[in-house]
């Protein structure tokens, strides 16, 4: 499976937002890849940069961010080096985008069936007619009961579930090979949630499509994707393939993450959380940006002088950690629980900045 | 939530909402009548009014014959009323059919696009605005004065006169509308929609007239309602100081000014006529104004 050709290939991705009080990089040399036909998830905390690197791979980054450095490959074309016009064909021709909230995520003053339309016929030379019988085909396939009657109503006369079929239906319509889901359910409600995700399962499986899923929910990702990159202020700290990554998170950060995440009948009865807070973009700390809230690695010189390379955990499985080189990993993570509470996290962080 | 049972748009929703109003319904029948009349006073009356004056009958008081009675060069003041009415709704709806669509654009681009081309419409609206809005009016009016455009052709438009008011109102009343749609449009630009829209791969002129237009539609109504009252009221202003219609021409504004002393020695008719038309005219919009903009306030509740 993973010996198919990427259908995206990002590589050393860096986006840099050129704000009033310095340069903040919030996408920082980010790789992956999309096969036809998979999910790659990126995970990580709000801020992380996900959704900037979504939106990189679109060249919609809002002003005053831009990509400065890296290549975004759709199928072997750098989508970088196209012009703005052929770019416009590549967004919702070639590429889809699902937002996270759809209720906003729709124009409110047109029926939905119009703004499917409207989708096809950006990309597709196809009279009102045909345009309108495939925009109800297409709300069909997402999902959406009565598809003709539901056409003719407005966003704000559907639920949330409904909205986000329409808004994948529009992403659909002109049958894009890539779909990008910016946290597709992070807006609905628990069981909708997994309708949804059912649905873009259940279309990528049939039209091989490539699926880059953006969420913070480690259970969407464990429900969904192939393979998960998890992100931390920027960078990407260690990928794998999901099932790898559940069974042997290598990076601390990853490890944190999923002893976060809700289990019943685990017995415990709190979660363990990462101390500390995200760093601030604008003053990241040296080396590794995790090291201020690592629980690994406390004494390791390294960790808070140099950033670490993605290194090979095991084949198809890389992190980003001074301390998990190969089975070096399992020593940490026993350690986690030895660390003490209620760290002043922030400060010490800053103090890393003030070093460099 | 409960399903409607039809489907609705906001625009249909906001038309049933006004059907529904008696108040609203009695004034659009007051509008609709003045239309009627500026109709048959552009069609049957304006070929038959008098060029020459017939002194034995000036000055009547209202009878059977002159209903209005007549003015001091013996014309009925019903004809010169009704007359007024088409110079009046021309003026109204002309200026505004010229001011919302330019304010609407402007605004929206100014408001979607920002920077340098946002810079160049806010320097003129600040600078517009700088100057008091009937001083504006009558300077662009003076200017005007004695300008024929397309002399010679069909399209022969002379600015000394009604065209000339409605270009001078225009000039004035896009601001407003500029402003109001310029702000939308810079909350519009943020929104997901719009960004959904880029990612389907609309161009920017796209999304202004595919996305951002289309919401910001419901200001331009209002301020249509809202400036044609304005430039009727506009137009008689000007046409009392002399500087709006053609000298001679009907207009409630030169009637009211060619009736001004007659009050004195008790000729009150004319007077009477162009100020009733104007009241009930300026008032019937007004209603209809204030309920059409509460029809297309989503937050203003069901009425």
């Amino acid at each position: 499976m993973t010996d198919r050709t990427p259908l995206l290939n990002v590589r050393d991705l860096r986006t840099v937002f050129d704000t009033d009080s310095g340069p903040v990089c919030a996408v920082d040399g980010v790789s992956f890849a999309v096969r036809p036909g998979r999910t790659f998830a990126l995970v990580g905390e709000s801020g992380c940069g996900k959704t900037a690197t979504a939106l990189s791979v679109l060249g919609l980054v809002p002003p005053p961010g831009r990509v400065t450095a890296g290549r975004v490959e759709l199928a072997g074309e750098d989508l970088l080096a196209l012009g703005e016009r052929r770019m416009r064909a590549v967004r919702g021709g070639r590429i889809g985008m699902v937002f996270q909230e759809p209720a906003t995520a729709l124009n409110p003053v047109f029926a939905c069936g119009r703004q499917v339309v409207e989708a096809i016929r950006l990309h597709r030379r196809v009279g009102a007619r045909r345009a309108k019988a495939t925009a109800i085909d297409m709300l069909a396939r997402a999902g959406v009961d009565d598809p003709t009657r539901r056409a003719k109503q407005y966003p704000h006369q559907l639920s949330g579930g409904l909205r986000q079929r329409v808004m994948i239906a529009m992403a659909l319509a002109a049958g894009p090979e890539l779909l990008i889901a910016d946290e597709p359910t992070t807006a609905l409600d628990v069981t909708t949630q997994w309708r949804i995700l059912r649905l873009l399962r259940d279309l990528r499986n049939s039209d091989g499509l490539g699926v880059l899923l953006i969420t913070h929910d480690l259970a969407v990702v464990a429900d969904s994707a192939d393979s998960v990159g998890v992100m931390y202020a920027g960078q990407l700290v260690e990928t794998a393939d999901a099932g790898a990554m559940f069974a042997e998170p290598a990076h601390p950060y990853t490890r944190g993450l999923l002893s976060c995440a809700a289990r019943l009948g685990d017995g415990r009865g709190r979660f363990a959380a990462i101390a500390g807070a995200p760093p601030d973009l604008s003053a990241p700390p040296s080396g590794c940006r995790f090291h201020p809230r690592c629980p690994a690695g406390r004494d390791d010189q390294r960790c808070s002088s140099a950033r670490p390379p993605l290194r090979t955990v095991s084949p198809g499985h890389w992190c980003a950690c001074w301390q998990c080189s190969g089975d070096g990993a399992n020593a940490s993570a026993s350690r986690r629980s030895e660390r003490p509470a209620a760290q002043p996290d922030r400060r010490r962080g800053q103090e890393h900045t003030d070093d460099t | 939530m409960n399903r409607p049972a039809t489907t609705r748009s906001l625009r249909r929703r906001a038309g049933r909402k006004l059907v529904r109003s008696p108040m609203a319904m009695a004034c659009a029948g007051v509008i609709a009548l003045y239309v009627a009349a500026a109709v048959f006073a552009a069609f049957a009356l304006t070929p038959r009014w008098p060029t020459s004056h017939d002194y034995a009958r000036a000055n009547q008081p209202p009878s059977l014959a002159a209903p209005l009675g007549t003015d001091a060069f013996g014309r009925s003041v019903l004809t010169k009323t009704l007359l007024g009415a088409k110079v009046s709704l021309t003026v109204g709806l002309v200026t505004n059919v010229i001011a919302i669509p330019l304010g609407m654009v402007l605004g929206a681009a100014a408001g979607y696009y920002g920077r340098r081309l946002d810079d160049v419409v806010m320097w003129l609206v600040a600078t517009l605005a700088a100057i008091p809005g009937i001083v504006r009016v009558i300077a662009l009016k003076f200017a005007f004065a004695d300008t024929v455009l397309l002399d010679g052709t069909p399209l022969r438009l002379d600015l000394g006169g009604m065209v000339g008011v409605c270009v001078a109102l225009s000039l004035t009343f896009w601001i407003g509308t500029c402003r109001l749609v310029r702000a939308e449009a810079m909350k519009i630009r943020q929104s997901d929609y719009v960004l959904a829209a880029r990612a389907a791969g609309r161009s920017g002129p796209g999304i202004l007239f595919a996305h951002v237009l289309p919401n910001v539609m419901h200001i331009g109504v209002v301020n249509f309602s809202l400036g044609f009252v304005a430039a009727v009221m506009a137009e008689v202003v000007l046409s009392y100081l002399g500087i709006g219609v053609a000298v001679g021409a009907p207009s409630w504004g030169s009637m009211i000014n060619a009736a001004r002393s007659d009050l004195i020695v008790g000729r009150w008719w004319e007077l009477t006529a162009a100020v009733g038309a104007i009241f009930v005219l300026v008032l019937a919009m007004d209603l209809l104004g204030d309920r059409l903009r509460n029809a297309l306030d989503p937050k203003a509740g069901k009425a």
